[in-house]
Parts: C-alpha cells; structure tokens; sequence
C-alpha cells in the first residue's frame, strides 16, 4: 500500500458541509488525512484534476451486502450468478453476482462508482458475527451495521415493564457487544404475531399478544434510549405495514410519534426506505402516491430524515427483516421464498421480484421516491439510496441519481412507463432537478451528517479522512440537466477515487483491490449508571438460555475478530 | 448426405467444448479450415485438427450436413448447442448440455448423455440409445418456470434421471426407460412420457401440461386431485394404452389446477383406491 502524499489539483471541489460550491481548489492528503496542500508541496504526487469534479467520497446509509439473509439470497439465485461471471485477474479477485454480488465485487464496484462507506442496515445482533465475516472481506470500502432491536423478545419485555434504564443497559451492551453502529427497528412488534395479522399488516397502534404494548411504545422507547444514550446514529426505522397500499398514514403516524421527544439539534428518527411506505389508496388496484403529504411532512418538522428507497426498474431481490410482508410477496410472485426466524430476535424472509415498466404498480412505486425526493425542500433531509437490492441494485445508482438532476431523463423514462400509474403521482408536474450542490448532500454529507461522523467522513476540510472521488465531468461545461448521459457515463466509473489516502481506483479501473477499510462501531456503556449496566448485564447473564441457544460468552464478539474495529464513543 | 467425421483419438482427459462444431457453423468450409476451428479443451483454447482427426466431405447447405463424433465422445460438452438444421450423431455418449438451446436439425447420441440434455431448446428432434441424467429438456437451477425446454422431441430409449422436464413450456421428451423422482417439476406445458416407473413426486408444482407415468409410480403428492379414468390417450401419434387414472393439480402451485398426471392403473393396483373415489364406492378421507 502506498501512502505518499497526494495533491489534487485544479479540480472544481463541491463539498456542502464546508459550503464550497464548485469552486477551483486543491486538496493535499497526508497519511490518509486531507491536510493543508501548502505544507506538502513539493513533495507530494499531483494527480491532475483541471476541469473535472472532486467531491467526497460516497456513503451509502442504508444498503443490504452481508449478513445471514443476504448468504440465503446468493443460494436462492444460482441463475443471476451463472449470468455474470466475473474472471480473476492479477490484480483483483474472482467473484460472481448480479443482486446478491461476491463480496469482492461489491467493494469494487462501490469503489470505481466513487462510493468509499457503506453501512449495512439490518443484521439480528444474534448472527452479527456472521454479518462482520463478511463486511471484513468487503474491500476498500468503511463499514458499519445496526443491529435490529425493534422485534426483540428482550427489549419488548422491558419497554412492558416500563423499564427504560435496564433497556438503554441492554441496548449499550448489545451494541457494544455486537459491534453495532445504531438502532435499526424493523416492523417493530411484528415478529411474533406475524401470523395472526392475516397479510394485513400491524399497524403503530395494534396490540401486541400478552405483552400489552403497541409498536408505538417500542418506537418511543428505543428512541428515548437513544437520546439519552447520545448515539450516533438516530433510530433507523422500516415502519409497520411496509408494502401495503394505505400505508403513507403509518409512515406519518411513526414519524410524528416522537416529536414531543424533539428538543432541536440533530433529527432524532430516521425513517427509511420511504418508497416501500409511502403508498396511498386502499388496494393495489388504486394505488397512489403518497410521497407529497411524506414531503410536507418533512417540510414542516425538523427531526425526522428519510431515506429513498428509489425503485429502478430491472429483476432484483427483495430481502428485509420483515417476514409477514415477504410471505404476503410471495404470494403475489409465486416463486421462491427463504423465510427464517432467529431465536427470539427477528424474523426474516428473501423473495425475488421484478419491477417492470408496463406495470401499473411499480410505476406509481418508481414516481414515490422521487416525489419525496424532489417536494422536500431541503436535501439534508433526504439521503440517497435505492435498499440495494430491494429496489434496485447499487450499481444502478448514477441512473437513479440522474432521474434527480434531470427532469429530461425522468421524461424519457416516463414515456414507457404505465400511464395510468403516473396520473396517481405527482411527479409529472414536477419541474425541479437537484444540482450537483444537492447531489453531494444526498450522497455523502448528508448521511456523513447522519451517522455522527461529520469530522470525519463526508467533507473535503482539514483533518477529515481522505475519501474523495473524482469524477470526470466538467460542471462549469456540462449542463447536467440537459446532459444526463454524461452524467451518468462520469459518475458510473468514477476517474478517480482515493480511499484513505491511497488511490483505489484509477479511471474506472480498480488498481488497489488489497486495501480493507475500518468497521466502525459504537461503544455507549459511559453514557449508563454503572450499577444499572451492572445489574442488567447480570440478570441477562443468568437468563440468557432462556431467551438464545447459545452461551453468553459466545455472543459476544471480541475487538480482535473484526478486521480492522474503530470505536466510536457516544456523546 | 455429405458426412464429416470428427474421431477423437487421445483421450483429452479434461473437458472438451465443441458447441462451434454444428452444421450451421460448418457448413460452406473446408476440410483445412474446419481444422483450425478454435475448441476449449480445459481450460485451454486449441485448434480442431490438434485434437480431432478430421475427415469427410464438407457441404455448401447446413440441412445437408452430417457431422459424426467418434472416439471418446464422453469429455465432449455442449454437442449440438444452439444447431438449427443438419444432423450430428455422436457414437459413444456426450458429457452435459448436449441440445442445449437447440433451434431445430436432429442429434442422435449413441450413448448416454450427461446433465441438461435438451436443456431450454426450442424445436428439433433429439434421440438418446442410452440413460440420461438429471433435468432432460430443464431449465437451469434457480430460474423461475417456464424457462426450460419450449418446442421439439427428446426420445431417451434408456433411463433418465431426476426432474425430467424442469420448467418446460412445450414439446414432447418420451422416456423408454423409467425416471428417477420428479419428472415434470414445475412444468407449464408439453408432454412427459415415462415408459418405466418413476421414483416419485411426479408433476411437483406443475401449473400446466401432461406427465404420463406407464410404470410403477410409488405414491401421489397430496396436492392433486383425482379426475377421471380414460380408457387411453395420444402421445405424439402414438397410442398409450389405459386405462389411465387422471390427476389434475398441483394444488400448492396454482389453485387453477391445470396440470394433468396420469398413471397406468393396471401396473399400479395401490391406486385403486382412487378409482374407487371416483365411482363412489368409498367417501373421501377428510
């Protein structure tokens, strides 16, 4: 690995958390660490950047590449793999994969599209083990993941005694103990009666069996942990009835569930895959956009951010943490279902799908998230994704990201798609684009924001880590808007990209594959009564095989079992 | 009709990939030309004359071609792949994907074949002297139906293996022999004739299309209804005689039901059962 000091010049440098807006800089990077470019002149290599684009590195705040699911899904898809071999060459490895890829070609290919943080958003904190063998081998990338908590037989027993300090103990411990980066809630509640809901889904305000507690009471209470914990990360939340016409009241329901809690400063509830909740009507037959009155909702309030979830349309997999939807999908497709439940903490389901552009559905899903994306007024509330691979694969992200910055590009695809799906949308009337100010928001300073690691990651100032991308494209000749090929033909293969000081990819081409990247995890014991923590860790210790089939010490994931572990203190 | 025979000589010992060898690709060349062919043997790519000895005489017309392997014909892979017109006949047997994507012409394997015969073809006629192995006229494993085999005739006159017809569409495979379990898994159309017994499991998932069972059939899925009783049926001209109980299903696929399975009686006296249903002799066991 070679780590020389490197100086970027000349480049046209968008970086929204400094507030420079293409403005012609140099950026000097020493030991990893951007530095001021005086101090290493003359010595450092100069990569030459003059009319193309330097932003910071990606990061992608929710996207499914590991873990026990993700595995179920590369058994359930040999044909994808037979599609797209990928050969070994001197410099990188073998791999395979179209929806669920080799872990190799996922950090390639997050790297040659100027991608450089991933975090993987839903992992049973029972197999996170698993989940960490597998973003170990992911290469070059930074990674995170968040353990799910919002079906835990553990923590509803404590948001049903009311025991919010044992809970934020647990929660403290298990993140800790797991090498978790934040709370995910998935469906909250509805591991358990999944099959009294008869496919319609729990709603915020349903009762759960014997506990007598609403998913309402576990979303408040994991988010008053959170506050008071200080993490990093708000809660991450998948909302109930996901994938359910009607749904977008759900959505507005969980969001304002815990405004009173708000007390300014950072958002406090991450709502996520916005698209998969946002949907309006009763049935699937008069299915409707609900992404406006999302928007206006997000418009008006201060502590809630979303994430898109943006349909592209093509063959993919869908894989959550949620298992009643995914039995309800199956039943719809007819094809293949990987359904799991694990131990007493989540339940978790795999079924391919294929979004077609004939179809009435999944053109009014394609016109939802970018209706949110594009009615919100303000881009630090929206962070970019499409819930690889539920809705669409990473790779595709410079097209999707092209439907934001072009009202051109989402007219040529709204020529093909179902014209009954678009009248039930407001997309058509839309006339706004993001520019690339906005682009550098939603991919990278906005979720750098978001996961609590702004002094770090997501900005091109002094002392962040030297993630940066730079693609080639001239902002001040290319017109995006009219120009959208060109756009996605830069940002596709990015010209460069240098991850921690090292030059990974150089023109679309991966010339560093051997550099792994940090797993960030949060450690939040400080922020507990030390007797609390005590006293909870005991008592989970002497009931832990009532709840797990395995012991208390095996659990536990030890610092040296992760690859290269950062701790991220909370508070 | 003009022949050209390919004899292979040496045993290669590695795989040897000859989908270039068809009719279509060959007709119109030369002997020479023919013999610098590029074949991946291994995981190296040679020259048709390095490994093969290359005799006969070459046709202008691809439907007038006969191309005939010789020797240890069992390392070859892909024979026949995607040929439309002419003939090739192997003497020996193939290694997997023999017919695969096959459009139209005839191979006849004078051998046993090997995985994936016939897989996803379209039309055309394949005839095997031997056994087959698994998933004859099949789609590829994980791909949802129907994408195995669309149109044409695959006559096996030996045995073949398990999921005959896997996700087929249309046409015709006839087994002389008997199968190993689930013939016709989730099929969507077509003919499945087994001459012998089968395993079992016949018809799992089926949406829609035939799967006629002559032999011995140990057990029906419970998934399928019984129908009727036919005194005899027509497979491709030809006369099955009954009487036949008919199954229709399968229920756990698609309530539809459109899937018939049909079993010899005669050879099968533990299905009496069902024809007693039919003709009200016992109540159904709910």
């Amino acid at each position: 690995m070679r780590r020389e000091p490197l100086i970027i010049k000349g480049g046209y440098v968008i970086d929204p958390l400094n507030k420079v807006d293409c403005e012609v800089m140099d950026i000097g990077i020493s030991d990893g660490k951007i530095v001021d470019p005086s101090t290493i002149e003359g010595k450092a290599k100069v990569i030459d950047a003059k009319g193309k684009l330097v932003m910071p590195g990606g990061i992608d705040l929710h996207t499914h590449v590991a873990g026990p699911k993700f595995n179920a899904g590369r058994i359930m898809t040999p044909q994808d793999h037979r599609r797209s071999l990928i050969k070994a060459t001197l410099m990188s490895r073998s791999g395979v994969g179209l929806t669920v890829p080799s872990t190799t070609f996922i950090g390639y290919r997050y790297a040659q599209m100027g991608w450089t943080t991933i975090v993987e958003p839903a992992t049973p904190a029972f197999k996170t083990r698993h989940t960490h063998e597998e973003l170990d081998d992911i290469p070059i990338v930074d990674k995170a993941c968040l353990p799910l908590f919002g079906s835990s037989r553990i923590v509803m027993e404590l948001v049903s005694k009311g025991d919010l300090e044992a809970l934020k103990a647990y929660v403290a411990w298990a993140l800790k103990s797991v090498k978790g980066y934040g709370i995910k809630i998935v469906n909250p509640g509805a591991s358990e009666p999944t099959w009294w809901t008869r496919c319609i889904g729990l709603d915020l305000d349903d009762q759960l069996p014997e506990l007598g507690i609403t998913p309402r009471d576990i979303v408040r209470a994991l988010c008053k942990v959170s506050i008071d914990l200080k993490l990093p990360h708000p809660i991450h939340v998948h909302c109930n009835k996901l994938g359910f016409p009607g749904n977008y009241v759900s959505t507005l329901k969980t969001m304002d569930c815990v405004s009173d809690l708000y007390k300014g400063g950072k958002p406090i509830i991450h709502i996520t895959h916005v698209q998969f909740t946002g949907y309006a009507g009763t049935s699937w037959a008069n299915l409707a956009s609900g992404g406006e009155e999302i928007a206006k909702y997000l418009n008006a309030h201060e502590h809630v951010t979303v994430d898109l979830g943006q349909v592209v349309f093509g063959s993919i997999l869908t894989m959550t943490a949620d298992l009643p939807f995914e039995f309800v999908l199956f039943h719809i497709m007819m094809g293949k279902l990987h359904g799991t439940m694990t131990e007493s903490e989540v339940t978790a389901g795999v079924v391919p799908y294929a979004y077609r552009k004939n179809n009435y559905v999944n053109t009014v899903q394609w016109c939802i998230g970018l209706d949110v994306a594009l009615l919100a007024k303000d881009p630090w509330k929206i962070v970019f994704s499409t819930d690889n691979p539920n809705a669409g694969r990473f790779t595709k992200y410079p097209t999707a990201l092209s439907w934001l910055v072009s009202k051109k590009a989402r007219e040529e695809v709204m020529a093909e798609v179902n014209r009954r799906g678009l009248k039930h949308a407001a997309l058509p009337s839309i006339d706004r684009e993001y520019t690339l100010y906005d682009v550098a928001i939603v991919t990278s300073a906005g979720p750098a924001k978001l996961l609590g690691l702004e002094n770090r990651k997501g900005h091109l100032g002094v002392g962040a880590d030297a993630d940066v991308a730079i693609y080639d494209l001239n902002p001040k000749e290319v017109d995006v808007s009219r120009d959208y090929k060109a756009f996605v033909k830069a940002f596709r293969r990015a010209y460069c990209t240098i991850k921690s000081g090292v030059v990974v990819v150089k023109e679309g081409k991966v010339v560093e594959p051997d550099v792994y990247g940090a797993t960030y995890y949060v450690d939040a014991t400080k922020m507990v009564d030390k007797a609390v923590y005590d006293g909870t860790v005991k008592r989970l210790k002497e009931t832990f095989n009532q709840y797990y089939s395995v012991s208390f010490s095996n659990y536990i994931i030890d610092d040296k079992e992760l690859r290269n572990p950062v701790k991220v203190e909370a508070g | 009709m003009p022949v050209l025979t390919l004899s292979l000589v040496k045993d290669p010992s590695v795989p040897v990939e000859v989908e270039a060898v068809i009719p279509d690709k060959i007709a119109g060349l030369s002997l020479n030309e023919v013999s610098k062919m590029p074949v991946w043997v291994g995981n190296r790519r040679l020259k048709l004359g390095d490994l093969f000895q290359v005799e006969g005489e070459p046709a202008s017309r691809p439907e007038e071609l006969k191309v005939v392997f010789k020797g240890y014909t069992n390392r070859l892979w892909r024979v026949g792949e995607k040929m439309s017109s002419g003939e090739v006949e192997v003497l020996g047997g193939v290694g997997p994907y023999a017919g695969r994507k096959m459009k139209g012409g005839k191979l006849i394997v004078r051998g046993p074949a090997g995985l994936c015969l016939g897989a996803k073809m379209s039309d055309g006629v394949i005839e095997v002297f031997g056994s087959a192995d698994d998933r004859v006229g099949g789609a590829y494993r994980g791909e949802l139906p129907p994408k195995g085999m669309k149109g044409g005739t695959i006559i096996i006159h030996g045995d073949a293996g398990a999921e005959v017809g896997l996700g087929m569409k249309g046409g015709t495979i006839i087994v002389d022999g008997s199968c190993d379990i689930m013939p016709g898994l989730e099929m969507k159309g077509g003919t499945i004739l087994v001459k012998g017994s089968c395993a079992g499991k016949a018809g799992a998932r089926m949406t829609g299309g035939r799967v006629i069972i002559v032999g011995r059939l140990p057990t029906i899925l419970p998934s399928f209804y019984v129908d009727e009783v036919r005194p005899s049926i027509k497979v491709a001209g030809e006369k099955v005689e009954g009487p036949l109980l008919v199954f229709v299903g399968d229920a756990v696929a698609s309530e539809k039901c459109g899937g018939r399975l049909m079993v010899n009686l005669k050879n099968n006296p533990h299905l009496k059962k069902y024809e007693d249903l039919i003709a009200g002799k016992v109540e159904a066991e709910l």
